[in-house]
């Protein structure tokens, strides 16, 4: 079947399997920022936002993005190329050492930075607990979280 | 990968139904999908999906009953102030702690319910006397206890129906498991209604892996008629802890499950007593 | 020292990390498929112990889109080990290919190569093997037993003794310990029992082969060793080593699974047959189950020591269970005796022996910590029972007896990395500093023994210290290159294996530091069997130390030849000349700019590639020290234990990238969590591991982990490049002595067998 979707402000149409996840689909279409760390929902690696809120996309069909909107952490950086304030703040904390687990963190760290604006640690906490990190520890990536949520409050009163 | 030939994705429940139906037993009604991903049967070849049929939502209904649509998500069900405040918090008590956002973003109420497997949610249901809206050539609401001892094959079910405590009513939950997002070894869920200071109706269910939610009958009877004290607590904890007979497997011993019951038990109904204001 | 360096010391921003954050197409799996590339599924053996009588493929080969089917039957019979060790590997050569025997749940029987995973993943299912079903042995008694089965009974077992199921075997004897330990004012003797575990990286194991228009191998996989792999693949394939370039791309994690050769060998041989492009990414369950864990090992601890707590003797007994194969069997086991003996060389009389036995079960490897972590849990619990016994105080009980700068132990000569070890002094420890900070942090003295009451939760406090090495001395080799560029930037590349660590940012930062430049203009490129000169790769903490002072010897070079062109610029003695901020400066305050030698070099006078290459192989491999100091509190109804509060003080000498430093420790500290209180591979009772997926096996997730505070203690290693030493593996060793020591603290009982779930929390509070 054919599906229509956007992806990072993109329209994409594609043909697809019905049965395929999201997950597969992305990847096979080259948003490979979607990384398959478990194919089973346990590891948060392949997060994307759809709609607005993040989800894992290897428990999704592909064809439930039909007429959707899917966010990639490759969209986050603006069209010259500059880092969100998320993404450097999270690289700058050393909130990214393998980076295999980052593309999942950001998506996830998103959806909360923009319901709170100023989280605090344990807000952080939840709110990642479904992105397994194996580098990190993730002392820094919730520092990079909190540090982001600053910058972005910066930039809001500028 | 599942091997599935169609997609639907209709636009109201009358559709839904009659895809089903017609589909006799080759299609799956997909809601969230976070189950249905992993678990699709092979003789699978059509989707009917949930998400444009209008179930989603929270509602007080004019009797006060609360109506959650199936299509709601445990996200959307965490700052639904009427379920989460319902029976002092219970059912806050099992959404907080419910899966990791991600996963809460996507799993729906009517999927959980459905696919009918070790529940953090169902014992908590139980205890609460939900009771469900299922469409299938009409529209029945039944106790979930009924629906769960024996759905009909093909059906959608619509709605999750929380019913007004008569009076002072609370409840809590806990569960134990290894870490922050594990599958319980075993839950807890308890609901004192009271009377004039007695305890009018109770409900203790225990969930674990293999029991969506079983109501120990002996700490039920063990608190209905008395007031709702310490001592009354230890009785029913005992109670539970006498008539539990759980499982064995990786994660636990009988042993201990049946231990974490009794704790389960006395914290629960402690939190109650607590949430009504009782001293424990 | 930080304030006269311009870039080591400070948190410069990763080399790889704007690709990281902005998800760019970096890991194995991401580069688009070429045409034509063929995928790889796996069928493993589902019993422990099994002889392949006869395998039929035919339904598999019929199937349209498969390629080719692998097995025991087509493919070489070499014997090997998938250790990804120097060159001879320490390990047995214990392996095949395929091998017309399996020998635990999980080993390979056959692989298919085909058009799409799908119809590869349908076609493995449709091989039909009839197994000669064969007695197991599960468990390290079963494989001691004097009738066990034979896991390796291949005639040619290069094993220590494999007729009594014995991979290997080491000791290392000073004194009498017997006679010691019969005097001791104090005796107490500790065993601890250690479970399977597995590295779990959020990558799994991916390799991709194709052939280069010259027709060579290309290899692009997720190693930690990538020289390694090029050796041990041309060994295994019988190709020459110069028809194989194997590069490494960024990689998800390895902690020590990717330091073994476990897949490279099928995508390779499926090309080399087939012509084509090949891939395998191995499922999370394979990951699991037929990669590599951490050996489990029964470790008893017995100290002896006088009144005042002076140790007098140590023994240290082990038996490690190296599952089906003895892949880093001798080296790890040798490292339990070689990272725990050393730390306490007050006592006179040590002796360990070790035994690493074969069962048919997961195969251990090489894991973050290597044998230290199994062994410094049954010293440093030991070393608190003994502080309980004789009523001193657990930090003064170390104070007396731990290892000083300027001290040794005989242990560094006596017990190698499975070879006779390297005598060394200790130039650098912090140890007294670490254990001094973090007694403050946590506060141990208004907590300590306390016993605090919350409701039913009792709080306790404890510690434990640690070392681990820097490197292989005299055995690990890594290498640099620096070249010039036209605008006075660098190119450095060297063979280190950056695995997320941020070994590139680090090893470029010390060129920059030596050259005056700013890190961005040194272009890191690493881990390229053409085009980067050799390192053995990412293992044994030697990055930072070994690679570092090749990096650093190759960056005074080029700093020397600068210097000199300079010296001709400025008409002034070399003597004169230093390199700052991009430029060379002469004492009297003039200057040229790197980008004016370097085209003058290039274009204009005495025309040449200025250019340096430098080797490094070290006599020590200097300790880094940690003090862990952890708070807890138990439920004494459920036995449920949570870690409130991890504090770890860090002797790593200079860091050189502080931030980076403690994220090692940090990710460290939280690996060895997961396995003091919830990670389990468990096996079943037919030999079965249980944790196939992330849902059986957890690993700790933001809402397991305590707020965690890392100090790096100041501190300098004058054999280290820059003063630094290593700092990845060390924490991974303090959480299980540091948790244990904790409950004991808050409970009276001693913990010694993890994980420390709830429920053998509760079985212990109750006296099982
Ligand atoms: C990573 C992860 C973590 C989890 N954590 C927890 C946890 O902490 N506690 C816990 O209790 N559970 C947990 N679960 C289970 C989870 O809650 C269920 O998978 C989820 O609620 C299913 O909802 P869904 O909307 O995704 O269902 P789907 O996958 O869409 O559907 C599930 C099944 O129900 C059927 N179905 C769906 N909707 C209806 C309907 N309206 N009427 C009739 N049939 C229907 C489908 O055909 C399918 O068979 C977890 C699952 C995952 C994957
Ligand atoms: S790959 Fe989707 S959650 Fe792990
Ligand atoms: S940085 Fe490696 S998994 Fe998170």
């Amino acid at each position: 079947m054919r599906i229509e979707f956007e992806l990072d402000a993109r329209t994409i149409t594609v043909e697809i399997a019905p049965g395929e996840t999201l997950m597969t689909l992305l990847r096979r279409i080259g948003a490979v920022s979607v990384k398959d760390g478990c194919s089973r929902g346990d590891c948060g690696s392949c997060a994307v936002r759809l709609d607005g809120r993040a989800v894992t996309s290897c428990l999704l069909f592909a064809a439930q993005a039909d007429g959707r909107r899917v966010q990639t952490a490759a969209g986050l950086a603006d069209a010259t190329g500059g880092l969100h304030p998320l993404q450097r703040a999270l690289v700058d904390a050393g909130g990214v050492q393998c980076g295999y687990c980052t593309p999942g963190v950001l998506m996830a760290a998103m959806d909360l930075l923009e319901s709170d604006p100023d989280p605090g640690e344990q807000e952080v906490r939840t709110a990642l607990a479904g992105n397994l990190c194996r580098c990190t520890g993730y002392v820094k990536i919730i520092e990079g979280v909190r540090d982001a949520a600053a910058l972005l409050r910066e930039a809001e009163h500028d | 990968m599942p091997t599935i030939a169609h997609y639907h994705r209709p636009p109201d429940l009358d559709t839904v139904w009659g895809l089903l139906r017609d589909a006799e037993g080759s299609a799956r009604l997909l809601a969230g999908g976070s189950d249905l991903v992993l678990r699709c049967p092979p003789e699978v070849d059509t989707l009917i999906d949930l998400s444009a049929a209008g179930l989603a939502g929270v509602s007080v209904r004019p009797d006060g009953s609360l109506a959650i649509g199936a299509m709601t998500t445990f996200s959307d069900l965490l700052v639904a102030a009427p379920v989460t405040d319902h029976l002092g918090g219970l059912l806050h008590d099992v959404l907080a702690d419910f899966g990791s956002v991600l996963h809460r973003n996507q799993a729906t109420v009517g999927g959980h319910v459905a696919r009918a497997r070790m529940s953090d949610l169902i014992p908590g249901l139980l205890a609460a006397d939900a009771e469900v809206v299922v469409r299938t050539e009409d529209t029945s609401t039944r106790a979930l206890a009924d629906h769960l001892a024996a759905p009909p094959t093909t059906h959608v079910l619509t709605e999750v129906r929380l019913p007004v405590a008569r009076g002072p009513a609370a409840g809590a939950f806990t569960r134990f498991s290894r870490s922050a997002f594990d599958h319980a070894l075993l839950n807890v869920a308890c609901v004192v209604h009271l009377d004039a200071g007695v305890v009018r109706t109770a409900r203790v269910v225990v969930g674990e892996t293999g029991v969506l939610g079983r109501r120990l009958r002996a700490a039920e009877a063990a608190l209905t008629g008395r007031p709702l004290t310490e001592a009354t607590i230890q009785a029913a904890a005992q109670a539970v802890v006498a008539e539990l007979d759980p499982r064995q497997d990786a994660l636990a011993s009988a042993d201990y499950r049946r231990h974490l019951a009794g704790v389960g038990t006395r914290r629960c109904l402690q939190r109650a007593a607590e949430r009504l204001g009782e001293v424990a | 020292m930080t304030d006269k360096l311009q870039v080591v010391g400070h948190n410069e921003r990763k080399v790889d990390g704007r690709a990281l954050v902005t998800g760019q197409p970096v890991f194995v799996d991401d580069a688009p498929a070429p045409a034509g590339m063929l995928h790889l599924a796996l069928l493993t053996s589902p019993h422990p112990h099994a002889r392949i009588r006869s395998l039929d493929v035919s339904a598999a080969e019929a199937l349209p889109g498969v390629a080719l089917v692998l097995t025991h039957e087509n493919t070489p019979t070499r014997r090997y080990t998938t250790a990804g060790q120097g060159y001879p590997e320490p390990s047995p050569y214990d392996a095949r290919m395929f091998d017309p025997k399996v020998r635990f749940v999980g080993d390979r029987v056959a692989a298919v190569a085909a058009d799409d995973l799908a119809t590869a993943r349908l076609a493995a299912q449709r091989i039909v093997v009839d197994y000669e079903v064969l007695d197991p042995v599960l468990s390290i008694d079963a494989a001691l037993a004097p009738d066990a089965p034979v896991v390796h009974d291949e005639p040619d077992s290069d094993a220590f003794d494999a007729s009594r199921n014995l991979a290997a075997h080491a000791t290392a004897i000073v004194g009498d310990v017997e006679a010691a330990l019969a005097a001791a004012h104090t005796v107490v003797d500790v065993t601890v029992e250690t479970q399977y575990a597995q590295h779990a990286p959020i990558e799994p194991h991916a390799a991709r082969a194709e052939l280069d228009p010259a027709g060579r191998l290309l290899l692009t996989t997720s190693t930690q060793v990538p020289f390694h792999v090029r050796r041990i693949i041309a060994h295994l394939l019988q190709i020459p080593v110069h028809r194989i370039r194997v590069v490494k791309p960024r990689i998800g994690g390895g902690f020590g699974v990717k330091q073994e050769v476990l897949i490279e060998d099928l995508v390779a041989l499926t090309t080399l047959r087939t012509g084509r492009p090949c891939s395998l990414v191995i499922t999370r369950a394979e990951e699991f189950v037929s990669s590599r864990t951490r050996h489990p090992m029964r470790v008893r601890v017995r100290l002896g020591a006088d009144a005042d707590g002076l140790l007098e003797a140590i023994d240290l007994d082990v038996l490690s269970n190296t599952g089906a194969y003895g892949t880093h069997s001798l080296t790890v086991l040798s490292n339990v005796g070689s990272k725990t003996l050393p730390l306490y060389p007050t006592a006179a009389a040590q002796r360990f022996v070790g035994h690493a036995v074969y069962t048919n079960l997961p195969v251990g490897g090489a894991y973050r910590g290597y044998g230290a972590t199994q062994g410094q849990y049954a010293m440093e619990v030991a070393i608190d029972q003994l502080a309980d016994r004789l009523g001193v105080d657990a930090l003064d009980l170390r104070r007396r007896n731990h290892l000083r700068a300027g001290g040794t132990s005989p242990i560094f000569r006596e017990l190698g990395e499975g070879r006779e070890g390297v005598e060394q002094t200790i130039t650098s420890c912090e140890l007294p500093a670490c254990i001094e900070i973090g007694a403050q942090r946590i506060g141990w003295a208004a907590k300590r023994g306390q016993r605090r009451r919350d409701g039913s939760w009792v709080h306790g406090v404890g510690m434990s210290i640690h070392l681990q090495g820097s490197g292989i001395p005299r055995i690990d080799l890594a290498a640099a290159n620096l070249k010039l560029n036209d605008d006075g930037s660098v190119n450095l590349t060297l063979g280190a294996t950056d695995l997320g660590t941020g070994s590139d940012t680090v090893l470029g930062q010390i060129a920059a530091e030596v050259l005056g430049l700013p890190l961005e203009k040194v272009l890191v490129t690493s881990s390229d069997t053409d085009l980067t000169p050799f390192d053995v790769g990412a293992y044994a903490s030697s990055t930072t130390y070994v690679s570092g002072t090749a990096v650093l010897r190759a960056a005074e070079d080029l700093r020397g030849q600068l210097l000199e062109v300079a010296a001709a610029v400025l008409e002034v003695p070399v003597d004169d000349l230093r390199l700052e901020d991009q430029r060379a400066v002469a004492a009297d305050g003039r200057s040229t700019s790197l980008e004016e030698l370097a085209l003058r070099s290039l274009y204009a006078v005495d025309q040449r590639q200025l250019a340096a290459n430098a080797s490094a192989v070290l006599d020590t491999s200097p300790p880094p020290f940690l003090a862990c100091f952890a708070e807890v509190a138990v439920d004494l109804d459920t036995g449920r234990l949570r870690v409130l509060r991890l504090v770890a003080a860090v002797d790593c000498g200079q860091a050189i990238h502080p931030r980076l430093a403690e994220g090692q420790v940090e990710g460290a500290l939280v690996n060895g969590l997961g396995y003091a209180l919830m990670e389990d591979l468990a096996i079943d009772p037919e030999g079965r591991a249980r944790g196939t997926d992330f849902g059986r096996y957890k690993i700790p997730s933001t809402l397991d982990v305590p707020p965690i505070e890392v100090v790096l203690v100041d501190s300098y290693e004058p054999t280290g490049p820059m003063g630094a030493k290593s700092v990845s593996e060390i924490g991974i060793n303090a959480p299980l002595p540091v948790i244990a020591n904790a409950v004991h603290d808050a409970t009276g009982v001693w913990l010694t067998r993890p994980p420390f779930t709830a429920e053998r929390v509760w079985r212990a509070l109750n006296g099982e």
